[in-house]
This record gives structure tokens, C-alpha cells and sequence, in this order.
């Protein structure tokens, strides 16, 4: 750890026992950021207690950064919904016709907002019953006529041979590895068992529900094996790994092949999967995820506004216009941390265009439009972010403010303090612009301005754009006062700005927002790591010099210690 | 069969009931007492509530439900003789809303005393060895996942809540799906054998990654699961049923197919849960369901076709307004919820208990408790204790606003509004004691909760 950065937090840790003397604030205080979830860890494993690295990755955390790279514990990870539909699609893509999907539940969120973190994702009743009922599903459609055939040629024998082919088939690819042979004996046993009480359909049926079901499909594996001071990951978890993260789905017939072939031990060879990975159709879907979970951006679909003109038509464009500015900057340009935060330009059709005021209207299709000068730059002008932070009536440069401060900083906000009570609001006959409304409420009030100083500040740098998204000049006939200032945990300034656009080319040459965000999209990929920090230094570095853009940044994640070991762990 | 029997079966048959179940009502009429059969509904309510439009006047045969503001309990009058009011509770641990939520049902912010506690209903439902049911109104926002802004219940992890009322109907009433196809052969031997399968090879993990214990953990809860299904743990523990089918479920049916999460269906989705809700009761086939309306932060829009026509955030602004005209707003959004709750639920539940024979004049609301409660006193000011605050410069009173509706199989004092804080206006009673009275009356006393000493209060008890 960086001296500068050692200083922190032990300032952190001093001044959180001020802070924790915050009184009540007004606007539901820092906690009311809507749908990110509010908890501190709640609903993860928790801590092992044992001298083990903690479960659950922090916002602190992932922002930290080292001289060389930490290594995760051995974990299994459970596959997520989108995880299991892809994967049963594309093993049975003879059912995908009319089948409804997957009947796994939505996933459980971590602390970080991330739906794919190992520590999250168990197998409570509920979802067992959800799996069982997918497995069963899934069995009864591929055992109905028309179908078996194609799934399984030689099914007309209907004998034990086929049996056996189908669990072998099938089975290596449900458990991303060849089964052992004491698997296969099992299954081979309970087909025979099932058939001779039955039919070779229903033995065919139940075989695959157990294999649907069993451990070795709904967990993909990170364990590998002892090898000195580590654990490596084997040649098929490494499949398994680099098709999940950079594919979104189980690992092909030729990358098991390779992994057979033992072609993924090296970097090099890694590096190479994921970035084709990251080209194919469920490996952009997945890598957006990412940006969204990170940002927050595609909330703005659930949010309601009190303008009738937002509508949820609005919403869905604001949400895609924000899906293919990533796409351009970061998969068609290449672009690093810094074209994301002050790209010119963004992407509408001409439903959002006339929205925004832009005038050029662009068709039905989203096409590119450079913003017109003081409209904001890059992602943090873009509508659906500014939106989704934002209330239904007004803005809230509480929570914009906050975004910046948790999302790009990665400083973990305290808890907001019991009985707050709301903002007042303005009258009709003493109109208050927003910023007046919160310098009154939050920054001049001692009692909150201790922990609101942090991040309201931020927030009123976006004040140009209203509560939809739109540029404003004015507000309530008022001149709008875009300035505002970041400051450290120590309460020292360390940035001043006017308007957003200032504020955005300020944090794109900052060097903690980078390691923040590249901390925090390392947790993504290696889906909480296990809790452990520093998870990826060497492309974090390469991504904070400028050799590399995002998505190179995803890929080479795959380079790194982290991807394919795992740390000895004492009991 | 003798005069008062004759009417009993006559009555019981002419409710829809069984006929050999209504025999067998007719033919216990009378005799000797059995435990009675509760059922629990938990109705979560999300950030709590104007108490000035909430309050009622009086108390006993005198209370009035309309009795103040807005009167945010008026649509319960017509049940007016089984409603307990109780005032003076805070959350023992819940300092703001985002923990409150959690530990409204488990007692603790985050679920969590040296592990995972189970959440009242989970503890009871295991009392009672019945299948507790998680239900919800788009209890999370689309998009943002199940975030821990919605952990409400807990079962040793926490239970997302079906969103689907078609799904949750065909849960009540599985012992009456038809069997599957032409099923020739009895296909639930295979399906234990495969659950079997699974169990062993997770054994078999759990032996081999014995070294470490966060994984040794998720599997254990993965086997957990694996045994209560099965356990084929049923959702009447065993005890009777009083419907030969499925029975009819207009509501329900009006959402299938639908998006249960999507705004515009919620009033349907809400109406359609109690409605599945009610008749499971009636029928025995489900006696602990829980019901979660939205999550803490919801800025589901009020102005969806059937709702209360506010065209704003429930949270934002509607729950934060601290200003009258904003307050009376929120408090008829919080009553439309109680509105439904007795369209839906509670006026079916106000029938003679097919259940409970040895006395027909004994309705399910008789038998059962309806737990309304939200996870914070006042909305726009998130305290979740029972202490004074201050409304545009005038104090008034905020606690937890907690109703029970039922008589809880005759364990409570019916028709009481009461304060059961130690030091009215100073100290709050924990909400903990509530939980532990709910399960007294369930017939699954507890004397802790996550380890912390809890008491049912003697007031409410008959």
C-alpha cells in the first residue's frame, strides 16, 4: 500500500468516529440512492471467521491498490440466471423454440451492486426447487417427440448404449469436464435403475434432471489443485472460467478441446480466448452488464418521474443510448477510462433527440450526435444516469454526488443516521433552486454538513441537467450555479470545478478514479475474488498508464495470477 | 344425526366444503377441544406511515378505525372486533430503514446475531412442520436485482418472494395438480432418487473442500435444501384439508401471463396474491404466508390503472412529504393497501372455519393473525422507534405501525387499541416481544430470538 494512501486510512478510521456523530439530514440523508441496495453485506456468507479472507468485497477495498497481485481463495461459484438460460440454450438448443426459459429467480445482489459475486449466489430451498424445476422442464422437453432425435441419434435403439452416450455427451458438457469414471458408473446406474421401471424416455428424463441439478453443473468449480504455495485452477475450470466471464456461458466443445488439450495454460493463451470471447454476441451483452451493474445506468427503466413526457418509452432509449455509447467507446474505439468520462458524443434516435432539445431529429435508429458544447461530455452527461439519479420531481445532487464519491472514488459512505427527516420544499411564493434548497438543508446545517459536504458538493455539478436528463439554463427563472469541489476523507479539497463537463475532465486524469474503477471491474470479472484486494495490478497499471483500453483491460484480466490460482488456506 | 349437526353439515356444505370433511365438521360439533388450527399472513407495508391520518379513537366497542385524518385503518370496521392496534413499539436494532427491513422479521438490522437468524415466520412454519410461503408485489425493483433493500424474510438465506400469483397459486394447491402427461409409472420415486443423486455428491464436496469453510458452508445450505424437498416437507403439516380441488381463482387467473413486475399490473398482482392467499387458508393447504408489498425505497409510481392515483414515488416524494397535503397523500396510498387487504383477504377469511369443526360459529379470521407492519414509524422521518417527532414544528407521537387482525385461534384480546410500551412516549416496547406473541398465538412459543430474551405481551393475551 501507498504511504499517501496508508495515511487515509488511518484518516478514515479517525474521523469516522466524527462522522458517526452526523445528526439527521434532511432528503432521507445518504442512504436513499434508490435500488442499489442500502445493505452493508447483507445476505452474503459472511465472514469464515477462520483467519480466511472475508467473503465479500468492499468498496474500499477494491479500490486499493499493491505492489503485486493478491490471489482469491479456492471458491465454487453458482451459476447466475442469465448464466443458467445461456447455458441450457445453448446445450439444448433443440428446446429453445416456445420454451419459456429457465425458472431460476432473480439473482441476489452483493454489496457492491454486483449480481454475479460467488459469495451472494447459494442454493437456498427456493432456488434448489427453481433448479429442479428448470432440470425438469428442460428433461421433459427434450424427451418429446421430434426432439429426442435430434438430441440423441441414436435414441430409437433405446438401449443402454445410447444410455451411456447420452450421459457421457451430456454430461461433460453439464459438468464442463469429462465425467470420472465413478460418475459415470452412478449415472449409468440410475438410467438402467430408472428404465427398468419404466421406459429409455423416462431413464433419458430423469438421468438428465440429476445431472441438471447435480453440484458439478450448478457450481462452476475454482478449487484446482495443490502446486507449492498455490493452487492452480486445471485446464477445464480454466475453460469454464474464461467462457463464464468473457462469454456468458458454458465453454464450447473446441474450447474444452483446447482445454483437453491443455492450449490454456499459459497467459498468452488466455489472453487470446478472451478477447474472441469478448466479440461474440453473449460476451458484449456480458461485459455491458458490467458497465450497467457498475453504473447504475439502466435503473433509469424503473424509475417514474413526475414530467409525463419521460415516459417508459423514454426510459428503455435513455437505457440504449447508454448500451451504445459503452459499446462505441469501449469495444468499437478501444477506448480507455478517460474517452468513457469525456467521449463529445452520444447516440439517439429521434424519440430522444426531441426529448433532450437536440432538434436533429436521427430516424428510428440510434446514430451518433456530438453533444453541443456545455451539454456535458461522456457517461456522466448521459441521460439515463442522470436520470436514474435523480428524484421524481427534482434533481438530487445527493445522490449524483454520491455516485461519484461510491462509484468512481470507491469511499464507502456511512450508514445515514435514524429520524431524517425530508427536505422542505420550496413554496410557490419563495421559489428556491435545488442547490439552494440542499445548501440550506444539507451543507449550512452543522449537524449534517459533516457527512453531506462529501458528496452534495459533487452533485450540484450536475445541476445543468434537470431530474429526465435534459440541459437546463436556468431553474425556477434562477441562474443555475454549477460549481462545486471533491474532497478527501480527511476533508481536504482536492478538486474544484464549474459544470460537469469540468467535473468529468477532472476525474478522467485522476488517478484514484481509475483505480477505483479498475478495482472495481476486476471484482466483477473475478466475481468478488473471494474478498481479497488487488486482485489484478499488472493490467490495473497498464490501464492506468494509458497502454490500454477497457475492454483489453477485461481481457488481460485473464493474464493475471488471480485467473487461474488460488491461495492455500489453513483451516 | 342430530339437529345441531344436521345444520352444522348443511352449512358447511352449502360453503363449498368437502362433504366428508363437512361430515366430519358436523360430527365434531360440540365435541371436546383441540388445538385449533391458526394460519399467520404477514402484510409488509413499505415506509411506515402518517400516524396522524392512522391513529383510531378509543378503544373496546367504542373504537372508531375511521377516527383520524384520513383514517388509514377505516377499511377495516367491518372486522373491527378482531383488530389490535398496537402502539408504543420501536425496533430494537433498526436504526434506518435500510436495516429496519431486515429486521422486522428476524429482529435484527441485518438478519443477522453470530449467523443468520430465521425470520419469524420460518420459525414458527418449522413449529407447526408446515411450508412457510414468501410472496410479494414487486418486491424489488426490475433491473436492480434482489438487492438486500428487499431481505425481508429469512430462511437460512434470504427468500426472494414469488412475484408471480399464478406461481404462488399453483404452490398452495400442488395436491391438486394433475399428474403430469400420461404418466404411466409414479415419476415422484425418480425424482427422489435424483434429489438422492445430488445429495451424495454434494457430500462428497463437502468432505473434499472440508478446508474451506465459507464453501463448506454453501454447500451445507445447498444439502439443507436438498433435504427439505426431499422431505417433501408439505404445507399443511399434515393436518386436514377442507377442498377436493383447486378452487376458483378469478384474480389469479386475470394475471396469468402477465409481468407481475411491471407497474401497471401491480393493483392485479397485489389483489391476486391475497386472493390465492385467502382461499389457501380456507382450504388448509398453506398456513403461513408472507407478503411483501414493494421494498424499502420503492419509487413504484401510485398512478397504476386500479392504484390510488398519485402519479409519484411511493418513497419519493409520497412517503418523505412532510407537508400536510403530502401526508394526507400518503396516508391514502397506505390505505388503499388495507382496502385491498380486506377486499381480498380478510372478507374471505370471514367465514366459518372448515378447519375447526368442534365450533362452527368460528370463523378463519377466528383462527388466524394477519400481521400488518411496515419497517419504519414515520416515512419521511425513518425513525423505526417509538419517540416523539416533530411534523412542521409540532410534536407528535411515532411508533411502529403494527396491526394484528384475528384471533389468533382465541390466544388475543381482540378490539384494543393500545399502547404496551414500558414508558409511553420515552421507551419503546422491542419489537421482538411483538414477533414472540405472534408466535404464541400460532402455537409456537418462543422465549428468544437470535439468542435475545423475548416475552409475548400480557396485554394482548385473552
Amino acid at each position: 500500500m501507498r504511504a499517501g494512501r496508508l495515511r487515509l486510512v488511518l484518516s478514515i478510521s479517525l474521523l469516522s468516529g466524527l462522522l458517526g456523530a452526523c445528526k439527521p439530514a434532511s432528503e432521507g440523508a445518504v442512504g436513499e440512492r434508490p435500488g442499489q441496495g442500502g445493505g452493508a453485506g447483507a445476505g452474503t456468507a459472511g465472514a469464515a471467521g477462520n483467519g480466511n479472507p472475508p467473503v465479500t468485497a468492499t468498496q474500499e477495498g477494491a479500490k486499493e491498490r499493491c505492489a503485486t497481485s493478491k490471489v482469491g481463495p479456492p471458491m465454487l461459484r453458482r451459476l447466475t440466471q442469465p448464466e443458467f438460460q445461456r447455458t441450457t440454450a445453448d446445450i439444448f438448443p433443440q428446446i429453445v423454440s416456445g420454451w419459456s426459459g429457465v425458472k431460476v429467480g432473480t439473482d441476489s445482489v452483493s454489496a457492491l451492486g454486483f449480481s454475479n459475486d460467488a459469495a451472494t449466489l447459494v442454493v437456498s430451498q427456493q432456488t434448489a426447487q427453481e433448479i429442479l424445476s428448470t432440470a425438469e422442464d428442460v428433461a421433459t422437453r427434450v424427451i418429446a417427440d421430434g426432439v429426442l432425435p435430434l438430441v440423441l441419434p441414436c435414441a430409437s435403439s433405446a438401449d443402454a448404449a445410447c444410455g451411456a452416450t447420452f450421459i457421457a455427451q451430456y454430461g461433460a458438457r453439464l459438468f464442463r469436464r469429462p465425467l470420472t469414471g465413478d460418475e459415470t458408473k452412478r449415472y449409468n446406474d440410475y438410467f438402467t435403475s430408472v428404465v427398468a421401471r419404466s421406459s429409455f424416455k423416462l431413464g433419458i428424463k430423469w438421468t438428465l434432471v440429476a445431472l441438471f441439478q447435480s453440484p458439478n453443473a450448478v457450481y462452476r468449480s475454482e478449487v484446482g489443485a495443490a502446486n507449492g504455495a498455490t493452487y492452480t485452477l486445471t485446464q477445464n475450470e480454466i475453460a469454464t472460467e474464461l467462457a463464464y466471464t468473457f462469454g456468458g456461458t458454458t465453454p464450447s466443445a473446441d474450447l474444452l478441446a483446447k482445454a483437453a488439450a491443455g492450449a490454456l495454460a499459459t497467459p498468452e493463451a488466455r489472453l487470446t480466448e478472451a478477447r474472441n470471447l469478448l466479440t461474440t454476441p453473449a460476451g458484449k451483452e456480458t461485459a455491458l452488464q458490467l458497465f450497467r451493474e457498475w453504473s447504475g445506468y439502466a435503473l433509469v427503466k424503473a424509475r417514474t418521474k413526475s414530467n409525463k413526457s419521460f415516459t417508459s418509452d423514454i426510459a428503455s432509449d435513455m437505457s440504449r443510448e447508454t448500451d451504445k455509447f459503452v459499446d462505441d467507446v469501449v469495444f468499437a474505439k478501444s477506448g480507455n477510462l478517460r474517452d468513457l468520462l469525456t467521449a463529445p458524443y452520444t447516440f439517439l434516435n429521434a424519440r430522444l433527440a426531441t426529448f433532450y432539445g437536440y432538434g436533429a431529429a436521427s430516424g428510428a435508429d440510434f446514430s451518433r450526435v456530438d453533444r453541443p458544447a456545455t451539454w456535458g461530455i461522456g457517461l456522466l452527461a448521459q441521460g439515463s444516469l442522470l436520470s436514474a439519479n435523480a428524484h421524481a420531481n427534482a434533481t438530487s445532487p445527493t445522490w449524483r454526488g454520491l455516485f461519484v464519491f461510491s462509484k468512481l472514488f470507491c469511499n464507502t459512505r456511512l450508514k445515514p443516521p435514524p429520524s431524517v427527516p425530508s427536505l422542505e420544499e420550496p413554496t410557490p411564493d419563495m421559489p428556491m433552486t435545488t442547490r439552494a434548497r440542499y445548501e440550506v438543508a444539507h451543507v449550512k446545517n452543522p449537524s449534517c454538513s459533516a457527512c453531506h459536504t462529501q458528496w452534495d458538493p459533487i452533485g450540484f455539478g450536475f445541476e445543468h441537467f434537470d431530474e429526465v436528463g435534459r440541459y437546463r439554463e436556468q431553474e425556477v427563472g434562477m441562474a443555475i450555479d454549477a460549481k462545486g469541489y471533491v474532497k478527501d476523507r480527511s476533508g481536504r479539497q482536492t478538486m474544484s470545478f464549474d459544470g460537469a463537463q469540468d467535473l468529468a475532465t477532472q476525474l478522467a486524469g485522476d488517478a484514484d478514479v481509475t483505480d477505483c474503477v479498475s478495482g472495481l471491474m476486476s471484482e466483477y470479472v473475478y466475481a468478488g475474488g473471494g474478498g481479497v484486494s488487488c486482485l489484478a495490478e499488472t493490467a490495473r497499471t497498464s490501464l492506468a498508464t494509458g497502454k490500454i483500453g477497457l475492454a483489453e483491460y477485461l481481457a488481460q484480466l485473464a493474464t493475471e495470477p488471480q485467473f487461474s490460482q488460488r491461495a492455500l488456506l489453513t483451516q | 344425526m342430530g339437529r345441531l349437526r344436521r345444520r352444522t353439515f348443511l352449512a358447511a356444505i352449502g360453503l363449498g366444503i368437502a362433504a366428508p370433511l363437512a361430515l366430519k365438521m358436523a360430527r365434531l360439533a360440540g365435541a371436546a377441544p383441540s388445538p385449533r388450527p391458526t394460519r399467520l399472513f404477514t402484510f409488509y407495508i413499505p415506509h411506515g406511515m402518517p400516524l396522524e391520518h392512522f391513529e383510531p379513537l378509543g378503544t373496546g366497542a367504542d373504537m372508531n378505525l375511521a377516527g383520524s385524518g384520513v383514517g388509514v385503518l377505516s377499511p377495516l370496521t367491518p372486522y373491527k372486533k378482531y383488530v389490535n392496534v398496537i402502539r408504543g413499539v420501536g425496533m430494537n436494532d433498526g436504526i434506518s430503514n435500510h436495516g429496519a427491513i431486515r429486521a422486522m422479521l428476524t429482529g435484527f438490522t441485518e438478519g443477522q446475531k453470530n449467523g443468520p437468524v430465521d425470520s419469524i415466520d420460518n420459525t414458527i412454519a418449522k413449529a407447526l412442520g408446515v411450508t412457510p410461503f414468501v410472496v410479494g408485489a414487486r418486491p424489488y425493483t426490475p433491473g436492480a436485482g434482489f438487492s438486500s433493500d428487499s431481505y425481508l424474510v429469512q430462511h437460512g438465506s434470504w427468500v426472494r418472494p414469488t412475484e408471480d400469483p399464478v406461481a404462488a397459486a399453483d404452490a398452495y394447491f400442488q395436491h391438486f395438480a394433475p399428474p403430469p402427461g400420461s404418466m404411466q409409472v409414479d415419476e415422484a420415486a425418480f425424482r427422489m432418487e435424483a434429489l438422492d443423486l445430488s445429495a451424495k455428491e454434494l457430500q462428497g464436496m463437502q468432505i473434499s473442500l472440508s478446508a474451506l469453510s465459507t464453501e463448506k458452508s454453501k454447500l451445507k445450505l445447498h444439502l439443507d435444501a436438498l433435504t427439505a424437498l426431499k422431505a417433501g416437507s408439505t404445507s399443511t403439516g399434515g393436518g386436514a384439508v377442507s377442498c377436493t380441488m383447486r378452487p376458483t381463482l378469478p384474480a389469479v387467473e386475470a394475471v396469468r401471463g402477465k409481468d407481475p413486475l411491471a407497474q401497471e399490473n401491480f393493483a392485479l398482482v397485489l389483489d391476486a396474491h391475497l386472493e390465492a392467499a385467502a382461499h389457501a387458508f380456507v382450504c388448509g393447504t398453506a398456513r403461513v404466508i408472507t407478503m411483501q408489498n414493494m421494498h424499502v425505497n420503492s419509487d413504484l409510481n401510485m398512478s397504476f390503472p386500479g392504484g390510488p392515483n398519485f402519479a409519484q414515488g411511493h418513497h419519493q416524494p409520497i412517503s418523505h412529504s412532510s407537508d400536510e397535503q403530502g401526508r394526507s397523500d400518503f396516508a391514502k396510498c397506505q390505505q388503499w393497501f388495507y382496502q385491498h387487504l380486506a377486499d381480498k383477504l380478510l372478507a374471505t377469511l370471514n367465514q366459518p372455519d372448515p378447519l375447526d369443526p368442534s365450533d362452527t360459529t368460528r370463523t378463519v379470521l377466528d383462527n388466524s393473525l394477519v400481521f400488518v407492519a411496515s419497517e419504519v414509524s414515520d416515512g419521511a422521518f425513518h425513525n423505526s422507534d417509538a419517540k416523539p417527532i416533530y411534523v412542521r414544528g409540532i410534536e407528535q407521537p411515532s411508533h411502529l405501525p403494527l396491526v394484528l387482525i384475528g384471533g389468533g385461534g382465541g390466544y388475543l384480546k381482540t378490539q384494543q387499541a393500545l399502547d404496551v410500551s414500558p414508558n409511553p412516549g420515552v421507551e419503546s416496547r422491542m419489537h421482538t416481544d411483538v414477533l414472540a406473541t405472534i408466535a404464541a398465538a400460532m402455537g409456537a412459543p418462543v422465549t428468544s430470538i437470535g439468542g435475545q430474551s423475548v416475552s409475548a405481551i400480557a396485554e394482548l393475551k385473552a
